[in-house]
């Protein structure tokens, strides 16, 4: 873990990403400021703080997510390109626990990428709808929570992705179909044809989850669980099917 | 009696249809430098991999210290592995790599033992600058210095002076052999005899996936010795005037009719007046030098001419 930290520290994709984000993201609510003819119905100057980074979650494609399949895919293959694990992975335990601490980087990254879309969110309404209200502080925190949640688990299925995948290449086109949602719209197509229009099934794919509002109340967390299930659901599997692929694979 | 450290048992790996490695059984001794000879392909990376526990056998086991791998994967990490290439992060310093290693090894103080073993391969100067700025030999030499991180107990090099110039294929030698000398046993693969057998105390031949032979320094040298080769009738007749009137001591009769000697001073016409004076009756004598080229080809089938 501690390796995996130290080169997390040190790898220039990070800050890199994290500043391009916080520049589009300041950009994209100055759009909002400057067109906001263009979204019919929205009142940005009205929103909460919560209402306007779910509004933004759930707009596709989810730079969120392409941001984190990009970091994803690099930082694992980066350590399978240089054939740096072959100087560590016949320690004990090696297999498992590298996967391991590469989630709980991926982690580390989902929650820096939340905090400086906190700080830009937080900077571009103060500058661009300084009316806008901040609304509950409770239901904006267990919104962040819960995102961060989902989209780390997000970050592991596309860590086992970019393990199975044979190339990078193959690795980023896999994070971006992921990433651009295209299994949960087929999804949501298929079971519209199944089950009619509005069928709830499909919310319980990962990145339908993300998209789609929550409707969260201020107190309790009864209107949790269902995010929260599919992201531990989801955390679970895809780590557990990691540190099992990793376990079995011949490292060439 | 050799203290065996490593047993491979029928050990062998197959890719679908493609076997890389036939059932090998093989023994490595503690203190040994190993020398893997094979062609591109042969597999000799596959063998090491299997050692260092990069890859699965598809049969058979790998034994380290009497105890088998397939139980007890830990094993493994008793080897400092230098397999192909390098594993290291261009991006970084020879120093950081280190350390991130380091990290991984759980080593406390680490400053004075990284800082010592960069001294150890020569880049004690060069430590602190990017590694994407060294030259081939230098990622080498810190390949090995990683190899080396954990004190292991056998170090297992793969081609490690391919693409140096001489002066690094010096260095590194000069490297591996104060290795061998502190008791380290080293296992090194190499399609370049020459260089290997400067170094290695035992070779093993691997061709198409199969270990064809296992040979010692000294059967090496002996048969790659220029040698005279006498086809006699009679050998044993032979042998008071070799040694009463030519004075040669180093000689062996390899079967009724023939006759070797290696005793490089030797000359082939006043051996062969000798025995005629003598009444042996000689039906042949040939000076024969084998290259350890030729050794090899003529181990892998690739054919291989013997001078005469």
């Amino acid at each position: 873990m501690r390796m995996d930290l130290r080169r997390f520290r040190s790898y220039k994709l990070m800050p890199v990403l994290l500043a391009v984000f916080f520049g589009f993201q300041l950009f994209g609510i100055y759009n909002f400021s400057k067109y906001a003819d263009s979204f019919a119905g929205i009142e940005f100057d009205s929103l909460s703080a919560s209402a306007f980074f779910q509004y933004l979650l759930s707009q596709p494609p989810s730079w969120m997510l392409i941001y984190i399949a990009v970091f994803t895919v690099y930082y694992t293959w980066s350590e399978r390109s240089s054939g740096f694990y072959k100087n560590y992975i016949s320690m004990r335990h090696a297999r498992v626990s590298s996967v391991m601490s590469k989630a709980l980087v991926l982690g580390l990254f989902t929650a820096l990428l939340f905090g400086t879309a906190v700080v830009a969110n937080a900077i571009g309404r103060w500058l661009f709808f300084p009316e806008a209200p901040m609304g509950d502080w409770g239901t904006y925190v267990k919104l962040l929570a819960l995102q961060i949640l989902l989209h780390w688990a997000f970050a592991v299925m596309l860590l086992f992705g970019a393990m199975v995948s044979r190339s990078l290449i193959a690795g980023l086109i896999l994070g971006l179909v992921l990433a651009l949602n295209v299994i949960g719209y087929f999804l949501s197509a298929l079971a519209s044809l199944l089950f009619g229009d509005g069928a709830a099934q499909t919310s319980w794919w990962l990145t339908n989850r993300i998209m789609l509002p929550m409707e969260l109340t201020q107190s309790g967390v009864s209107d949790a669980w269902h995010p929260l299930l599919v992201a531990v659901v989801f955390l679970l599997l895809f780590g557990a099917a990691g540190a099992w692929f990793r376990q079995r694979e011949d490292l060439h | 009696m050799r203290d065996c450290i490593i047993e491979l048992q029928q050990l062998s790996k197959t890719y679908r249809e493609h076997t890389a490695l036939h059932p090998v059984d093989l023994q490595l001794y503690r203190g040994e430098i190993f020398g893997l000879i094979g062609r591109n392909g042969a597999g000799k990376s596959t063998l090491l991999k299997l050692l260092g526990g990069l890859i699965y056998p598809s049969g058979g086991s790998v034994r380290i210290f009497e105890r088998s791998t397939t139980e007890q994967r830990s094993l493994h990490e008793r080897m400092g592995l230098l397999v192909e290439h390098p594993g290291l992060y261009p991006q970084l310093s020879g120093y950081d790599n280190l350390e991130l290693l380091a990290d991984a090894y759980g080593m406390k103080a680490r400053k004075a033992a990284i800082e010592e073993l960069l001294a150890r391969v020569g880049l004690a100067d060069s430590g602190r600058r990017k590694v994407k700025t060294y030259s081939l030999g230098m990622k080498q030499r810190l390949g090995i210095a990683l190899a080396l991180l954990g004190s292991p107990d056998v170090l297992v090099l793969d081609e490690p002076i391919n693409g140096l110039d001489p002066q690094g294929i010096v260095d590194i030698r000069h490297l591996l052999l104060e290795l061998h000398k502190a008791g380290m046993t080293i296992i090194i693969a190499s399609h370049i005899l020459e260089e290997l057998s400067r170094i290695a105390t035992r070779f093993g031949i691997l061709h198409e996936g199969r270990l064809v032979e296992v040979v010692s320094r000294e059967g090496l040298l002996q048969q790659c010795e220029s040698r005279i080769d006498i086809r006699l009738d009679e050998p044993e007749a032979a042998i008071p005037i070799l040694e009463g009137e030519l004075g040669i001591r180093r000689y062996k009769l390899v079967d009724r009719q023939l006759l070797q000697i290696y005793d490089a001073e030797a000359e082939l016409y006043p051996i062969h007046t000798a025995l005629a004076q003598g009444g042996v009756k000689v039906q042949g004598i040939v000076r024969q030098q084998v290259s350890l080229e030729q050794y090899f080809l003529e181990r892998t089938g690739s054919g291989g001419e013997t001078d005469a």
